[in-house]
């Protein structure tokens, strides 16, 4: 018996020596949605149509995390959960050194996590860039100023941004820091009676389904626009909404693992280059604005030179 | 009288069932309906209490007493039923009261419950915030919500069963007003389908009774029987037939008795006559004799009697034989009967002795009469075979009255006189003692 386990073992070995001549990409989905895997597909194909042709692989991240072979040049995660199930299998040596790209994933998760990596890792975020969100506001709403913002714990770290660009945008920014649920309504009803604007951004303590009907209640009786940061929240009520669409994300995604294969140097952080803007406009007009779209979305890429 | 007991016997035959089917039906009816009423109470206040938990959602969320407090007057004054209202904060806390409404422990169930009492029906929902489908791929992961589909207050309703009670008060009233109307439509139908069947029962009673009685000409008429007339033509029939068995049993009986009342008048004929001669016996001649004489004694009639004795009768009987004798005895009764006349009446008294009563005629006539017989029986001879045998009588004539006025006073007075005849020669007619009549 013994004898026959190991010479499976020296068969397996061999095959995988053999294998290991052709550069491998492994791309690590996360359960829970067809999204993922509706992404994962598209990074594939991104990858295919440029030059090198590697081998691409799509598994569940719980297989990836069991350990990866010597010729896989690239891990990709797409969604959270890969990421943070991969970050954990890496801090327990199974990685090795293998580079990995994180997408399809806010910032948060991604800073949180990242020192446990024991390879080089580069990221491509959800979270739009504060800076393009205060340009938003301020082409969408020329005539108000204050903006409130609640934090949770974990978009905390994120004030200082918010506030910076919004002086650069002649905003204020004011922030609110909300420690549980149970804090959320008098954070909310401040934020609410002090500023001109509502701007969510992502994270669970603040943000999550049972509180957004609440939020987007209180926003709208106080005649407050909220801003959210998908297309569900404009969906659900919020008046404006700025995010990356998955086809977008997927495309730059693929161009940055063409670029890491090719050692062409990438940022280790990368704010979505893409982006769409989405108005709710029964919202806006039941509280008296005019919305456009996509003159909003060319306000903003003529902003950032694209 | 019989009609009418059969006719409500018929009655309530068809109306026990119906009365029976009817209150079945209408408790039915009160029931189910009053179950149903009490069900749709039961969720219209689920409905209510779950509309005004999505209502209180948000004031519940903002903790503003005031907004709860004019949901909870605006859903009670919409709602006549509804006696009181409790919003409760996430922790069982009292945020607003309104009308009379239950208190309710700190420990609050996660589902809605129901708390039946006798005058109220007490709900109590839990206020579970909306989640809409937000936590997508844009948003952190799951694991750092927590789960939102806990409950952040609480709606305790009060549903008054008053207006249950009404209701069910008055599904009651229309149950029996059900069950009454039925009653009356079935008492209308089966008076109506009784109607149909006892009229021409009771008309067949009727006749079935008359016939009873004797009325044998009684008869069912078609027309009253619509629906039994297969049984009234039978009926009919019956009675024909015993009509018929009576008429011939009547015939019969009248036919036994004509019968037997000729066998009596011929017994008594025969009893009357002499079986030899054919002509009345001595006892028939005395009873003719005794009326003849109280006819004579009531209405003064002459009556006159006469007795003749065969002559030489003896010497007949020794010479030609008791055959030839007889046929002498006939012979002569015959001629002595179509001598008299239709009054008057002839006897055989006994052996070759006759008699004759001559009523309504006087001596003198009498013996004239007499006299003509005697010839007949001196100028007829009876022939016997070959020879002729002359045959003569003595007469002896008396009339009524005499010395003593009886039947038997006038025979002897008679048999004299013939003892005379016999005497003086035979072949004689003779009257008693003084006259006498020379015979030829």
């Amino acid at each position: 018996m013994t004898t026959f386990r190991c010479l499976a073992v020296l068969l397996f070995m061999s095959l995988v020596l053999v294998a290991s001549a052709r550069a491998a990409v492994w791309i690590a989905v996360s359960e829970g949605s067809a999204d993922y895997g509706a992404v994962a597909e598209e990074i594939r194909a991104g990858l295919m149509r440029g030059e090198a042709q590697p081998e691409v692989s799509i598994r569940p991240w719980t297989e990836v995390a069991q350990g990866v072979p010597p010729r896989v040049r690239l891990l990709v995660t797409v969604g959270s959960p890969a990421f943070v199930g991969l970050a954990e299998a890496s801090a327990d040596g199974r990685l090795g050194r293998t580079p990995l790209l994180a997408t399809l994933l806010p910032r948060t998760v991604f800073e949180a996590q990242k020192r446990k990596l024991t390879g080089p890792a580069t990221a491509i975020v959800l979270d739009q860039p504060a800076a393009r969100q205060m340009a938003l506001l301020r082409y969408a709403f020329p005539h108000l100023r204050r903006v409130g913002i609640l934090l949770g714990p974990e978009s905390r770290a994120r004030q200082a941004a918010f506030e910076k660009a919004a002086v650069e945008q002649g905003l204020q920014a004011n922030v609110y820091k909300v420690d549980g649920e149970a804090e959320l309504y008098s954070a909310l009803r401040r934020a609410l009676e002090e500023n001109d604007l509502l701007l969510a951004v992502p994270d669970a303590a603040v943000y999550n389904g049972g509180t957004i009907q609440n939020v987007l209640l209180a926003s709208y009786r106080q005649r407050i626009p909220l801003i959210g940061f998908s297309p569900a929240y404009a969906r659900a009520g919020a008046m404006l909404a700025l995010y990356s669409t998955l086809p977008q994300v997927s495309s730059q995604t693929a161009r940055a693992a063409r670029n890491l294969l090719a050692d062409n140097p990438v940022p280790s952080l990368q704010n979505p280059a893409e982006f769409v803007v989405s108005a709710n406009v029964n919202v806006a007009r039941s509280l008296g604005f005019r919305l456009s779209e996509d003159a909003l979305r060319l306000q903003l890429q003529n902003r950032e030179g694209m | 009288m019989k009609g009418l007991g059969f006719r409500n016997h018929m009655l309530m035959l068809a109306l026990l069932p119906a009365i029976l089917v009817a209150v079945l039906l209408s408790v039915i009816y009160v029931s189910w309906n009053f179950h149903e009423v009490e069900v749709s109470l039961r969720e219209r206040g689920r409905a209510m209490a779950k509309q005004l938990g999505t209502a209180a959602e948000y004031g519940i969320f903002s903790g503003s007493r005031e907004m709860l407090r004019a949901l909870a007057d605006a859903a009670q004054k919409s709602d006549p039923d509804i006696m009181g209202i409790t919003i409760l904060g996430e922790r069982g806390q009292v945020l607003v009261r309104v009308g009379d409404s239950t208190p309710q422990g700190p420990e609050l169930s996660e589902h809605e419950t129901i708390i039946e009492k006798a005058d109220r029906i007490v709900l109590v929902v839990p206020v579970v915030g909306t989640v809409l489908p937000v936590d997508d791929i844009y948003s952190a992961p799951a694991a750092a919500v927590h789960t939102s589909s806990r409950a952040s207050g609480y709606v305790v309703l009060d549903l008054s069963r008053q207006r249950l009670v009404e209701v069910r008060n008055t599904q009651m009233l229309i149950g029996l007003d059900i069950a009454l109307g039925g009653l009356l439509l079935g008492v209308w139908l089966a008076l109506r389908m009784a109607r149909g069947i006892t009229r021409p029962l009771i008309h067949i009673i009727d006749v079935v009774e008359r016939i009873g009685r004797g009325e044998l000409g009684a008869r069912v008429i078609p027309d009253e029987v619509r629906t039994l007339q297969s049984l009234g033509h039978n009926i009919n029939a019956m009675a024909e037939r015993v009509t018929l068995a009576h008429g011939e049993l009547q015939q019969k009986v009248a036919q036994a008795t004509e019968e037997l009342r000729k066998r009596k008048e011929e017994a008594e004929m025969l009893a009357r006559m002499d079986v030899l001669t054919g002509i009345p016996n001595r006892r028939a001649f005395m009873q003719t004799a005794e009326q003849e004489v109280l006819r004579a004694q009531r209405y003064g009639n002459p009556l006159t009697v006469a007795v003749l004795d065969l002559d030489h009768f003896k010497t007949i009987n020794d010479t030609y034989g008791h055959a030839t004798g007889d046929h002498v005895l006939i012979n002569r009764a015959g001629l002595l009967e179509a001598s008299v006349r239709e009054v008057d009446s002839v006897g055989r008294l006994g052996g070759e002795e006759f008699a004759i009563l001559m009523p309504g005629t006087p001596l003198s006539e009498a013996i004239q009469a007499i006299e003509r017989i005697r010839q007949a029986f001196e100028q007829n001879p009876i022939s016997d075979g070959d020879q002729l045998i002359r045959s003569t009588a003595s007469f002896g004539v008396a009339e009524y009255p005499g010395a003593d006025p009886t039947v038997d006073a006038l025979l002897a007075k008679a048999d004299g006189a013939l003892y005379l005849a016999k005497a003086r020669g035979r072949n004689r007619v003779e009257i008693p003692a003084q006259k006498s009549i020379d015979g030829v």
